[in-house]
Parts: structure tokens; sequence; C-alpha cells
């Protein structure tokens, strides 16, 4: 690999691809994807508090912002449980999860009610309450939605070029693994580039909207949001990025990255109706874990980082092993 | 008629029992040949007889199954390490739909070492070649077929390549831009000894053109050789008169020694069959055919030894390059 034309590569990646139509809808689809998830989040807290006090006083700027204060108070404690039920059950349960009947009961409780132990409501709570709490909300949806986004930027990373032979232009100049390297990180630049747009413009539309986080906290923890969505695209990213170098064109390539990176939850869930092991079908992708990204406890968080940087590395793997062996 | 052999022993490019198979069908059977430093080589075969598959392994696209190929002593295998040495006209590759024809052309040329001014301005000048320099600072949606043929050829005349490998250049260009490619591809080996490779099915411009050519036909490799050697094997003459023979003078040609036979190719056009012991030249029957005619009054207008490109092309590969297969 010549590290010269990688980073040749790379950046010619990075500086075309929103010039492609893929790439605009790329940036279109994760602008449109996290905004809309930020006013959905949103839009609630201000319906209710314009309900609640009385219109002439919710005219006033601060007594707008009392309201929405209050609605946000009452919202955060009651989706604690919701939050909490979007949060897998930590490693501390498996004594609960080996127990027959625990299991039994677990079954026959409400859905909501399940994997609420300790720990977990202690997440739940790091994420309400010790962070700005609408934020981490939207990074949790974010991060449930993100991989679909990242299909679409990355499903066509090679599988249209070598499609339409357009790599063969470049391949007399730079060898297999430069090129294979510089498109992944050409993409890598432009989904932090991306990243980096939608959690400042999310951050901003919430700050200015709502105002009821200090700036500082919310932007440090935009920050760390923004830094995990960086580390869970890399896994999906390389995922995408080998199913294209297989893929014999770019339609082929779409449809099996959207079939892997949903069939895999999907296979999970109705897997999990009859055998509970089959939850564990999500630990092939990041799916898994990716939600301990936002953990409150640094070893559950940088065991999500480490899972998912191996798994980036095994996809890597296997993408560079397909495009430096097959016809191009 | 061939430009002169400017061929040295050296080989540009050694091909040596290269197999490729596409599934169930053989591409490539074992095709060996070199072409020399230096020459203009034509490739030629029917559709299907696999000179893109050809071209395609020598540029390091595909892989060949067995046998090696190597150009200017590099294993293909390591392409990328000949740096703008070895440039091609893909058959039927494709640029990038949005991206200037000046940034795309100049970025190739980055890749092979240079700065971004030097590679623009030798953008510009391969364009101004091909006469496509105004639309450097636009897309390709702004080019016909035959302008997008003419950006590829741009493409692979950029920079100092030592062997340009071109597959099928000059198909879908007008008569007036074809020739404006086979003077540059004459030049270029005139003035730098760059060796090219070039497939084309025009047998009149492989013949104009090249001083070796090898013939491939069901992946098999045929013939390869020196134009005039491989023309010169037919053993015959063909003569254009400047009037019609009598059947008396067609006879006195028939009687000349190592001639069995004459026939009619026009009203004014004849071939006579040779044959002349291995090895002998047909030198001697040419001067008594030109002395017999001449004592009769006729001129001759043109004469030809050996085949026609055309018809030693049909008698190897037989009827498949009619039929199109």
């Amino acid at each position: 690999m010549n590290r010269r034309h990688t980073l040749q590569i790379a950046a010619y990646a990075a500086r075309t691809s929103v010039r492609g139509g893929i790439g605009l809808v790329f940036l279109l689809l994760s602008l449109t994807f996290g905004l809309l998830v930020a006013h959905r989040m949103m839009q609630p807290i201000e319906t209710m508090a314009r309900l609640m006090v009385d219109p002439a006083l919710y005219e006033t700027e601060e007594g707008r912002r009392d309201a929405e204060l209050r609605v946000l108070e009452q919202m955060t404690e009651q989706a604690k449980p919701v939050i909490a039920w979007m949060l897998p059950s930590t490693p501390g349960n498996a004594a609960e999860e080996d127990d027959e009947a625990a299991r039994e009961t677990r079954r026959k409780r409400p859905r909501l009610a399940v994997s609420t132990d300790k720990d977990t409501e202690k997440w739940a709570t790091y994420l309400l309450e010790d962070r700005p709490g609408i934020l981490s909300a939207i990074f949790l949806i974010l991060l449930l939605g993100w991989p679909f986004v990242v299909a679409f930027g990355a499903f066509d990373l090679y599988a249209g070029d070598i499609a339409s032979r357009q790599l063969r232009y470049q391949l007399l100049r730079a060898d297999r693994s430069s090129i294979y390297f510089g498109r992944l990180l050409g993409l890598c630049i432009t989904l932090v580039a991306v990243l980096s747009l939608l959690g400042l413009v999310v951050t901003v539309y919430l700050g200015l909207k709502l105002g009821a986080y200090p700036w500082g906290e919310m932007l440090l923890w935009a920050l760390q949001g923004t830094l995990m969505m960086v580390v869970v695209s890399l896994p999906y990213t390389a995922l995408c990025g080998w199913i294209s170098t297989a893929a014999g064109g770019s339609f082929t390539s779409l449809t099996l990255a959207s079939l892997a990176i949903g069939g895999v939850p999907l296979l999970a869930s109705l897997g999990s109706l009859q055998f509970d092991s089959a939850q564990y079908v999500n630990w092939l992708l990041p799916w898994g874990f990716q939600s301990r990204l936002l953990h409150h406890d640094p070893l559950q968080q940088g065991l999500a980082i480490g899972g998912c940087l191996l798994q980036t590395a095994v996809f890597v793997w296997l993408g560079h092993r397909t495009f430096t062996r097959r016809d191009l | 008629m061939n430009a002169p052999s400017t061929a040295t022993l050296a080989p540009a490019l050694r091909i040596a029992n290269v197999t490729k198979a596409f599934g169930a069908t053989k591409a490539l059977d074992d095709v060996s040949f070199e072409v020399p430093s230096g020459s203009i080589f034509g490739l030629l075969g029917p559709n299907g007889a696999g000179k893109t598959t050809l071209f395609s392994i020598a540029a390091g696209f595909l892989f060949a199954d067995s046998g090696s190929l190597h150009v200017l002593g590099t294993d293909i295998a390591h392409v990328s390490q000949l740096q703008g040495r070895l440039t091609i006209l893909p058959q039927d590759a494709s640029f990038q739909r949005n991206v200037p024809i000046l940034d795309q052309l100049a970025f190739f040329r980055q890749l092979d070492g240079k700065d971004k001014k030097t590679a623009e301005t030798e953008v510009t000048e391969a364009l101004e070649l091909v006469g496509l320099a105004e639309y450097r600072k636009r897309g390709i949606h702004a080019l016909s077929h035959g302008m997008l043929k003419r950006m590829g050829i741009a493409q692979a005349f950029l920079g100092n390549p030592e062997v340009i490998l071109l597959d099928e250049p000059t198909s879908g260009l007008d008569p007036q831009n074809a020739r404006q490619i086979r003077d540059l591809v004459r030049d270029l080996q005139k003035r730098r000894r760059v060796t090219t490779l070039i497939s084309s099915h025009n047998l009149a411009e492989i013949q104009e053109l090249c001083d070796h050519v090898a013939i491939l036909d069901k992946g098999q490799m045929k013939v390869s050789g020196p134009v005039d050697t491989i023309l010169r094997q037919a053993r015959q003459l063909e003569i254009e008169t400047s009037r019609p023979l009598t059947d008396d003078e067609r006879e006195r040609l028939a009687k000349l020694p190592g001639v069995p036979s004459i026939t009619d190719r026009g009203p004014r056009r004849y071939r006579l069959q040779l044959e002349l012991p291995e090895g002998t030249s047909a030198d001697a029957t040419v001067a008594a055919m030109l002395r017999l005619l001449l004592d009769a009054g006729v001129t001759p207008r043109a004469l030809t030894e050996g085949n026609s490109l055309e018809e030693f092309f049909l008698s190897v590969t037989g009827t498949s390059h009619a039929t199109g297969h």
C-alpha cells in the first residue's frame, strides 16, 4: 500500500463525494433524519407547555421557558422507563436470565417494564438527569436509525465504479490496497464531517429552542455523542464496504447492505420469541452493544468501543481481501 | 504501407501461456506472444476472440487463471509500480459524471506523482491533442460518444507513457478524428519510441499503422509476428494492369517458372499463385512477369506480394469474422 496514494484518493473521494448524486442524497438524508428526530423530541414539549400555562403567560419569553422546563422535568421522569426499556440488560442480570422462573416472569411482564433492573435504571438516570436528557434521547434514537443511513452513504463505495469500470483508470496508477483504503478513508472523512454538522445543528437548534441546559454541558455531551456516532458508523461502513466490493452493482449492494443491517435485529427479535439466546444474533453487528457507547460506566463504554473497532477490523479485512482478489 | 519496423529484441510486453475462463467459457487459452519494444502492435480477432480480456489482464484489471504477463519487465501483479509508464484506453470504462474533465484527468497525473499545476498543464496539452481543450472545465455530460472516446485517448496519452494499450481506439470516431488518432500513435512512436498495442476491427487501419500483428480466435493465438513476414507467407503476387490481358497473355504468365495458376480478381487485376522452393525469393518471378508484360505492351499499375491483411485474417479465422461471432 502506498500512503501518498491512499491519502490522495481519500481526499479526492471526500472532495467529490457530495458532487455525485448518492453523496448528496446521503448528506440530505443524514441532516433530515437528525433534524426530524430533534424536532419530534421537541414538539410534545412545546405543545404540552402551551396547554399547561395561561396563554397570556406563554406569550412572554420567561413564561414560555418556565412552562417548557416544567414539562421537560415531567417528561424526563416519565421517559425514564421508556429509555430504560430501550437500553439492553446489563451483564449483571445474567443470574436472572439463567433462572427459568425469572425468565417466565419476565415474559409475562408488560413489555415496557422489561430490563428495568437497577443498573439500567442508573444508566437511564445518567442519560436523562446527569446529562442533557433530550439530547441523550436524540442520540439513542439516532443510534437506532443511523446504521441504515450509513448504508445509504457506503453501499456505493466500490460497487458502482466496479460496474461502470470507472476504477480502471485508477488501477494503473495506484495499487488496489491504496484504492480500497483511500476510498474507505474518504468516506470516513465525509461521515465525520456530516456527523459533526448534524451534531452542531441539533445542539444549536435545541439550545436556541429550549434553553433548558447550559451551553457548555450541552456542547460537551453533543461532542461525546457525535464521537460515539462516528464510532458506531465505522463497523457499518466497513460492512457496507465489504458488500460493495463483492456486489456486482449499486442496487445489489444497497439491497444486500440494507438486508444485512436490518436483517440481524429482525432475526434476533423473531428468534427470541422461541429462544432467548437468539437475541445474541444482534452481536453479529454492533446492534447488540451499540447503546452502551452512551453508558455511564467507562468500562462498559470502553468495551462497546472495542467491539465496534474489532468488528470494523474484521469487515475491513474481508473487504480488502475481496477487493484485491476480484476482477475489476 | 507499413511503418518501418523500429522493434528491438527486448520485448515491452511478454505474455506467456495466459489462460482465463469466465465460468465454462474459456476466453483465453494458453496465449503466448511478445510485443517488441518500440513497435506498433496490432491485436486482431473476431468479436469474442479474447482481445479485450487480454488487454484487461495486461492492465491488471483481470487476473489470469494461469500463465504470466510482464510489462516493461514488471510482473503485471505489480502493475501500479509502473506509475504512468503504462497507460490504457479501456474499451468500455466510463468517467465520473459530475466532476470536471480537468479535475478527473489531473487527479490521474497527481497519482503519477505530479504536482497539481504540472498535472493540469499536461492535461490541457493532452486535451488539445484530441481537440477537447475547450471542454476541460465541463463535465462529461457535455461530450458526445466520439468526444468521450477522445477524452479516453487523451487520458492514455497523458504524461510520458512507454507502453500504451488502445482497445479499439477509433471505433465510433468519424474518419477525420480516426485519422488524427492514427497520426498521433505514429508520431508518438517516431518521436518517443512508445510501444503501442492496438486492437481494431478495421483491418486496413491495422495494416496501415502496425509493424507487428497477432491474431486471436476463440481465445487461441493463431499467428504472431511482423506484418510483412506474415503477409508474405502467402506465396502469391497480385498485379493490376493498364488493360485487360488477352487469353494468350494469361497463358504465357501461367507458364512462368513457379507459377502454377493465375486467377482473375477484377477486370484488370490478376493473382498469380507461386510455388517456389522454401526460402526462395519471388524476385526472379516478379522480374520475369514484369518483362513479359512490358514486352506485350501492358503497363503494370500496381504490384503486391503476399496477402492483404484482410484476406490473411479471413484465412486464419475462417468464417467467424464474417458472421460476427
